[in-house]
């Protein structure tokens, strides 16, 4: 090659060199404009529920019988509410999911976290006929079970009782809690508890300080899940609960629909607003423990 | 009320587990035995208290605070027995009784609906109250609607307030199309209904519209309006029997779908999506149980003027009596005291409250008129108010299959038929072929 031709070749490398990074910087940003658009469009898909909710609440009677709905009420009112709040036992109801959804909660994942741990470790016959029940406890549909199971309560006494609603909850969301839970155990990396106990750490104190932290995230979603089903259960307790003061909120809100389609749909939304609410406050809470506890798992791995 | 209901056939495999459950010996000897004899009335010590609990469904704000005033009254009249009331949602009532059976925790009143307590009279879960009915209430009610909660001769519930099927018509829209309101006189007949919708039908507006995704329960009850009584025979299983009786008022719907006089859009709604259409000026009339006039006064707009019509006349003016309903568990310890307070929810006040609530006809003479006064002739009140005349015996709500062969079979026909996918011998076939299967 000439020195002519090299130069020529090297003046078109360099007319190109500005060019190339500029098209791609515009890709970038094409690409990070799409991603917003679609992030966008995703939020306004997961929301829109929500805000017609929201809107719905605070509509009268004859708006929401309007053959065109509008997106915000026209006239606003609080009435909604006024009739979920006088005529239910709202905040008794509310309270009485709380503390439902809570204790199974807590109960569920105390109960699920040391089975799980034995079952993602330990190999034996014993792990695989267990696993080989939780699997199958899953196809039991839950109306097959409901008579039995409010005879069993009615014999110990647990009708009509918070504590009978959580037993059931308990049991029926047991399963799935410990297959979760045994899918974060096995992803722990077994080598970490062995060089804990290399160090000298004893099985105790592996599983407080090195189990147990980067097992948190799973325990928050374990948690999170056990709630989320206990809060919205209805059908359980339909049947176990006759109590006016003990009622859960599911089973308030279905009062709000009638006989053939007919909707209070007022104050069923407003209901249904004021019962997401602290579902909504405990899972943007239960959240930022999970990403820490994601955060602390990947630190300490 | 069956819009939600679960299939009964899983509640009956629950039912066996339930048995099977009760045989490995879980179960205590509590409560009364399995026979169907007839309660004995009890009687108490002078200062023997008694306390019964009341399940009921009421749903309207009115309704529910009628009936909260009926149980406050009673207790206060009655130191002795008290009586507690359970809330329970319209579409669950079914499911929480099968349960509260099984498990002997049935509330001592319960309050349903006649189709819904065929299986529970059969099953012997509910008292036979024929001896317990006070004699002036038994003259009061109609005997046609005292049939509709006869069940193998026994009487297990007592009818409060009965639904029809009507027409609502927006009368300002009538008016300007030269369309006289009909009188209890002389009432439209269905084909006058139909030449109506087509006088009507004209710019954006439909004549007609009928709220038809659930069509069965409709359908059959007007059918009765020319004598289509779809099943004969035995009570629990009777034999059905499709002419031309049973296909008149589906084909004329069919017909008014084709020239238009009827909504096409109205036949995938539910019973009270109309309404927002109506108020509109979309549709001139919509036929509706007569529960949603209680809707309408609540949400329809300032200056909106409208009736219910007398109900259409077939060869008659006859529809299913498939009334509200109190009934006594044969589990309650109290059976004698449960009759006594379902006869004071009887007494012409209280039942008129609760009919006024929810819009419909009560079942007595006495509480219809003071319905009648309470609200004049306002809204074709009158004209409602004299259809509990009407109100006769339907057979098939009494048919053991009858639930699943609507659910499976009939209303699936039904709605084919609507949309032309098949003709009156495809729907005759459907209807006898499903019944038989």
């Amino acid at each position: 090659m000439s020195i002519v031709s090299e130069q020529l070749s090297t003046g078109k490398q360099a007319g190109r060199t500005p060019a190339a990074p500029r098209r791609r910087n515009w890709l970038r940003l094409w690409g990070r404009f799409g991603q917003y658009v679609a992030l966008v469009g995703y939020i306004v898909f997961l929301g829109f529920p929500l805000l017609w909710l929201l809107s719905t609440a605070f509509k009268s009677p004859q708006e929401l019988a309007k053959l065109t709905p509008t997106l915000f009420p026209v006239d606003w009112t609080t009435e909604n509410f006024r009739i979920a709040f006088e005529q239910t036992q709202l905040p008794q109801a509310l309270l009485n999911s709380l503390i439902v959804a809570a204790s199974t909660a807590v109960v569920t994942t105390v109960i699920a976290m040391p089975a799980a741990y034995a079952l993602a470790r330990l190999r034996s016959v014993v792990r695989t006929v267990s696993v080989g029940w939780i699997l199958v406890s899953q196809i039991f549909p839950f109306i097959l079970i409901v008579i039995p199971v409010f005879v069993l309560l009615n014999n110990l006494g647990l009708l009509n009782t918070l504590t009978g609603l959580v037993v059931v909850y308990v049991v029926w969301a047991l399963p799935f809690t410990l297959w979760m839970l045994m899918g974060y155990v096995s992803a722990i990396p077994k080598e970490l508890e062995e060089a804990a106990a290399m160090d000298g750490a004893s099985k105790l104190n592996i599983l407080a300080r090195v189990v147990f932290p980067l097992l948190l995230p799973g325990i928050v979603a374990t948690g999170m899940f056990a709630f989320i089903s206990a809060w919205n259960e209805f059908f359980f307790a339909l049947v176990i609960i006759t109590d006016p003061a003990k009622e859960t909120a599911p089973l308030l809100l279905a009062r709000y629909v009638g006989a053939e389609g007919s909707v209070n749909l007022g104050p069923l939304a407003a209901t249904a607003l004021l019962t997401t609410l602290p579902s909504l406050l405990i899972f943007s809470i239960a959240q930022r423990k999970l990403v820490a506890g994601i955060m602390s798992g990947s630190v300490k791995g | 009320m069956t819009r939600t209901r679960i299939a009964r056939s899983s509640l009956m495999l629950g039912s066996t587990a339930a048995a099977l459950t009760l045989l490995a010996g879980c179960v205590s000897g509590s409560g009364s035995g399995s026979g169907g004899e007839s309660p004995a009335p009890s009687s108490l010590a002078a200062d023997q208290k008694v306390s019964l609990t009341f399940s009921t469904y009421a749903f309207q704000d009115a309704t529910v605070k009628a009936t909260e005033d009926i149980v406050a009254s009673w207790n206060a009249a009655n130191p002795n027995i008290q009586v507690t009331v359970q809330k329970v949602d319209p579409n669950s009532v079914h499911d929480k009784l099968v349960t509260q059976f099984a498990g002997k925790q049935a509330p001592d009143i319960i309050h349903d609906e006649a189709a819904d307590i065929a299986g529970f009279s059969r099953q012997g879960n509910l008292a036979d109250l024929s001896s317990l009915i006070p004699a002036d209430l038994k003259q009061q009610v109609p005997q046609s609607v005292w049939d509709s909660v006869t069940y193998g001769g026994k009487i297990t519930a007592v009818p409060t307030i009965a639904q029809v099927y009507t027409v609502f018509a927006n009368t300002d829209l009538l008016k300007a199309a030269g369309v006289a309101v009909p009188t209890a006189d002389a009432p439209w007949t269905w084909d006058a209904m139909h030449a109506n919708a087509n006088k009507l039908t004209k710019g954006g507006t439909s004549g007609f519209a009928w709220g038809l995704k659930s069509p069965t329960a409709g359908i059959m009850s007007t059918s009765l309006g020319f004598d289509g009584t779809f099943v004969t025979g035995d009570e629990a299983k009777p034999k059905i029997s499709i002419t031309d009786k049973e296909l008149a008022v589906p084909s004329l719907l069919r017909k008014m779908l084709q020239d238009k006089s009827m909504a096409a859009d109205s036949t995938s709604l539910s019973g009270t999506d109309t309404l927002k259409g109506f108020y509109a000026g979309k549709y001139a009339m919509v036929m509706a149980g007569n529960y949603v006039a209680t809707q309408i006064q609540e949400e329809a707009p300032d200056g909106f003027n409208w009736t219910m019509l007398p109900l259409l006349k077939g060869t008659n003016q006859h529809q299913a009596s498939n009334p509200q309903t109190l009934s006594v568990a044969r589990q309650s310890k109290y059976p004698a005291q449960a009759a006594q307070f379902i006869a004071y929810y009887m007494q012409a006040k209280n039942l008129a409250a609760i009919a006024q609530g929810d819009s419909l006809i009560p079942v007595t003479k006495p509480a219809a008129d003071l319905v009648a006064k309470n609200v004049g002739d306002a809204n074709g009140w009158p004209a409602m108010l004299a259809a509990a005349d009407q109100l006769v015996d339907a057979p098939w709500n009494k048919a053991d299959q009858f639930p699943d062969w609507k659910e499976n079979y009939a209303t699936p026909a039904y709605q084919k038929f609507l949309a032309g996918e098949i003709d009156e011998a495809g729907l005759t076939k459907e209807l006898t072929d499903g019944w038989k299967s």
